[in-house]
């Protein structure tokens, strides 16, 4: 394995983002300042109960512009959504987006963007850097404490015909400023509080031990997983209020920094599978997945492991590579249970037999690469029975 | 199937991309969307400077063109009457001259005029006409303008306005009267000659019928020898041919073929001689007034004829004026050039001595002026006049060429002008001998030639009852024949002038190039 020095030729990118109470009251002036005339507000109906889109459209009416509301997409934004939101873009002769919302909306949004400025169909774009030109003023305000799409360079987007998560991986994606408020947590409910703050983890720990990290997205990884481990139980307990839920944020923007430019590993590629094959909730796979992927990772970058225990909590002098592997499993584990998510993708309706193909779809995931351990087909398929 | 990655290299250089190492590996930017949008509003704006020439372009052309257009042309707001364009023949038209845009009909009309413009202008925008034609539109300053208006309906920028086009037939209408003038007279020459054609023609004829009439009726008168009863039945038939005899005499005057010898004669000197003679005989309320300007009076003319004419034209003046008031008459020279010449189609060019006779009397009604050179043509009382007195008039002063016109205004007077042409020949200065004389011939053979059977007759009485013998003839070449096997047997020839076949002046000249003794 090749070990990085810290002087290794980096970049970080981050969008302009507001983070605390209140930010969302910000909107209004970033509205003026683009001097844009009409925002397509792209949401899903979950955030259209929860009353984060009226908060939204206060803003957007106290700026004086006018707005068209779509909000037609499903959890793993599909590609017809996106081309029928680019379609209205285009129809209402908007200039300017603004998503609201978790992964779904802020994904959805970055893909209408740049179809409708590029002209082609989404599934063009899959893959790294395939984006001719920037779509049109993006500002994004997460509602969840996990998906971190708000600052990445990442669009998930699901071809509804083949079955599979697209990657679209580029810093054009990178929206262009991110209103992150804590006060908009409170309308998760248990469930989805848990799944988005195991994903937080996910991301810190594959962005962490990935190939592609650097000393920078190092420091937001480690301080994503002390305060996701410290705060997410906790936070669930209170109903997504107070401190708790304000440190899920930030361990959530944390990570997100990290992984958007460092990327991630095996988890992803192998949720991403799962996702478009059984349109399972990402933050659910990533869960089950990540101690599994841990075990099987461990040897192939220890050093980072290691640090990865400590930031769980584990006292690690004196204990042998196998004992952090196992406590460090133990812990996210732990974790998981606390948070309520107890089951394996048996429960999920997974078939053993679709075991395989599921790996070669990890395999040609873009997540895959970034991975510290070269894995083969045999290894993906060991790991999903693992969890199953 | 999904494709798994191809081996470490191409893993390698997504990891290098993901890392933001790769090429096109760039923060969201808008500059290339700007540079590209600072290109096209830089192309806009050519474009709209271009569009913008070629609008200046178009907007001149149409100026111009709207300006050049011989009509008149405006558009007007019909509700509120206020022109939006108007070009330079309509402001031509109504002598319109301003730096200020003439915005409504009232600069340059007079209310009522204005108004009906207006009016005609809402029908045309409503639909209801589109043409309006022989419009007299009145000028403030006083002058007419004949125009045909032609409209219809209008949208600029929304505003409903009327298009009109004013032609200005001004010219044309003028032309248009003038020709019905000119073929007026020309009606009126035509007719007049036909008349005198014919009033000449019968009385032609007739002055030989009576003169057979008159002569039998003399030679019987010799023969009654004591019948005092016939003596005075042929002298009453005498006396009503005598009257007969003036009555076709004057007709002769009024046709136009009489070959009566004109010799250059001074006009002022005979207006002067007949005003002596008029003086004497009309009444002391009647005044003549002579203004002799005419330098050059000499015409060729019949003296009779001349004198005639004067005296006719005064006597008609004074009975107008009712015997009380004043009878101008002027003399001046006239240059006949084309001008005069379109309103009098028988006016040849050249210097003319121009005769006006005008009184104060009652005048001639529109409806009979061009009646009264007709013959026979009176308004006087039964039996008071003949109706030929203008009408020889015409007929002399056409015989000499010349032209007489009327211009009367009823209850104001009548003024008579007549042109002739001036005559180049010098004057004899002292009247020559009366050359008539009376031939008192007997014991001559005579040779006489007449078409008609009773002058033939009555000739033949004459002569021989003179103490001569006579050979007659009523076929000029029968005439001819007879003279030619027997020309030595002749002292004298007497011959009618006008004949069938051959004149009297062609059988002289045969004569006399048959027998010396008649050259």
């Amino acid at each position: 394995m090749i070990e990085y020095s810290p002087i290794s030729l980096r970049k970080f990118v981050a969008p302009e983002f507001l983070f605390g109470s209140e930010a969302i009251s910000m909107l209004s002036r970033y509205i003026k300042n683009l001097g844009v005339k009409k925002i397509l507000l792209v949401t899903d109906p979950g955030i259209v109960k929860a009353g984060w889109v009226s908060v939204v459209e206060k803003q957007i009416k106290d700026s004086g512009i006018s707005h068209v509301l779509f909000s037609g997409i499903s959890p793993n934004p599909r590609d017809d959504e996106v081309m029928i939101g680019s379609e209205i873009y285009q129809k209402e002769s908007c200039d300017m987006i603004v998503a609201v919302g978790g992964g779904s909306p802020m994904d959805c949004a970055k893909g209408i963007g740049i179809v409708c400025i590029n002209k082609k169909h989404i599934s063009e774009f899959e893959g790294v850097d395939k984006i001719p030109l920037p779509g049109p003023p993006l500002v994004c305000i997460p509602t969840t404490s996990g998906t971190s799409a708000d600052i990445s360079q990442f669009s998930i987007i699901l071809d509804s015909a083949r079955k599979v998560k697209m990657a679209i991986v580029s810093k054009i994606l990178v929206p262009d400023a991110a209103l992150i408020d804590p006060v908009t947590l409170s309308t998760m409910d248990a469930k989805l509080t848990a799944e988005t703050g195991m994903d937080a983890l996910v991301h810190a720990f594959e962005a962490y031990v990935s190939n592609a990290s650097s000393p920078i997205t190092d420091l937001n990884a480690l301080r994503a997983v002390e305060l996701i481990r410290n705060n997410l139980v906790e936070m669930i307990k209170s109903g997504g209020k107070g401190e708790h839920a304000d440190n899920m944020m930030l361990g959530s923007l944390l990570a997100g920094l990290a992984f958007s430019n460092a990327s991630l590993g095996i988890v992803h590629a192998m949720a991403h599978a799962l996702g478009g094959f059984l349109d399972l909730s990402h933050g659910e796979c990533n869960a089950i997945l990540l101690e599994h992927a841990v075990n099987y990772n461990y040897e192939s970058i220890p050093g980072k492991y290691n640090d990865l225990a400590k930031a769980m909590g584990i006292d690690i002098n004196g204990m042998t590579y196998t004992q952090i592997k196992n406590a460090l499993t133990e812990s996210i584990a732990e974790l998981r249970y606390k948070s309520g998510i107890r089951h394996g993708f048996s429960a999920l309706g997974l078939k053993k037999e679709e075991i395989p193909l599921l790996a070669l779809y990890a395999l040609s995931d873009a997540c895959i690469v970034t991975n510290p351990r070269e894995a083969a087909k045999s290894d993906i398929e060991e790991l999903y029975a693992a969890a199953f | 199937m999904p494709q798994p990655f191809d081996g470490n290299s191409e893993k390698e250089i997504l990891r290098s991309k993901i890392m933001g190492m790769g090429d096109a590996s760039l923060k969201k930017s808008y500059y290339t969307q700007l540079q590209e949008h600072v290109i096209n509003l830089e192309k806009s704006r050519i474009e709209t400077e271009e569009s913008f020439k070629r609008a200046e372009a178009n907007k001149n052309l149409f100026i111009a063109l709207f300006n050049q257009a011989s009509d008149g042309i405006i558009v007007v707001d019909v509700d509120s009457g206020k022109f939006k364009f108007c070009n330079k023949a309509f402001t031509d038209m109504f002598d319109y001259h301003s730096d200020n845009p003439l915005l409504s009909f009232n600069l340059v009309l007079p209310i009522e005029d204005a108004e009906n413009l207006e009016n005609a202008l809402k029908k045309m925008a409503s639909g209801e006409i589109r043409f309006l034609n022989n419009v007299v539109i009145h000028k403030n300053d006083g002058g007419i303008v004949y125009a045909d208006i032609s409209g219809s309906a209008v949208e600029i920028e929304s505003i409903k306005y009327v298009l009109a086009v004013f032609r200005d037939m001004t010219g044309a209408r003028k032309l248009e009267i003038e020709k019905a003038e000119f073929a007026s007279k020309l009606n009126q020459a035509q007719k007049m000659e036909a008349i005198g054609t014919l009033a000449g023609g019968v009385a032609h004829d007739f002055n030989n019928i009576i003169g057979g009439i008159m002569g039998l009726a003399e030679i019987s008168l010799d023969e009654t020898q004591g019948n005092v009863e016939l003596q005075d039945n042929l002298n009453q038939i005498i006396k009503a041919c005598k009257r007969a005899r003036d009555i076709t005499t004057q007709l002769l005057a009024i046709t136009y073929k009489t070959e009566k010898k004109y010799e250059p004669v001074s006009f002022n000197e005979i207006i002067r001689d007949s005003v002596v003679l008029l003086k004497a005989t009309l009444p002391a309320g009647v005044s003549i007034r002579v203004t002799e300007s005419a330098k050059e009076d000499t015409v060729l003319a019949d003296h009779a004829g001349i004198s005639q004419i004067i005296m006719n034209l005064c006597t008609n003046s004074a009975h107008a004026m009712n015997y009380s008031g004043e009878i101008c008459i002027k003399t001046r020279n006239a240059d006949v050039d084309e001008c005069l010449m379109q309103k009098n189609p028988d006016l040849l060019p050249g210097q003319h001595f121009l005769l006006e006779v005008s009184d104060t009397g009652c005048g001639i009604s529109k409806e009979i002026v061009d009646r009264i050179f007709e013959p026979f043509f009176t308004t006087k009382e039964k039996g008071k006049g003949t109706g030929l007195g203008l009408s020889i008039i015409h007929g002399i002063v056409k015989n000499h060429g010349g032209v007489i016109s009327v211009y009367s205004e009823e209850g104001l007077g009548t003024t008579f002008r007549i042109f002739f042409p001036i005559s180049q020949q010098h004057r004899k200065m002292s009247e020559t001998e009366n050359l008539s004389e009376t031939l008192t011939a007997a014991d001559a053979d005579i040779l006489l030639v007449d078409d008609e059977e009773v002058l033939v007759k009555v000739g033949e009485k004459i002569l021989e009852k003179m103490g001569n013998r006579v050979v007659s003839f009523t076929s000029p070449l029968e005439a001819l024949a007879y003279f030619e096997n027997n020309c030595n047997t002749f002292d004298a020839v007497v011959t009618d002038m006008a004949m069938p076949k051959m004149n009297g002046l062609q059988l002289a000249k045969k004569f006399t190039t048959l027998e010396k003794k008649f050259r």
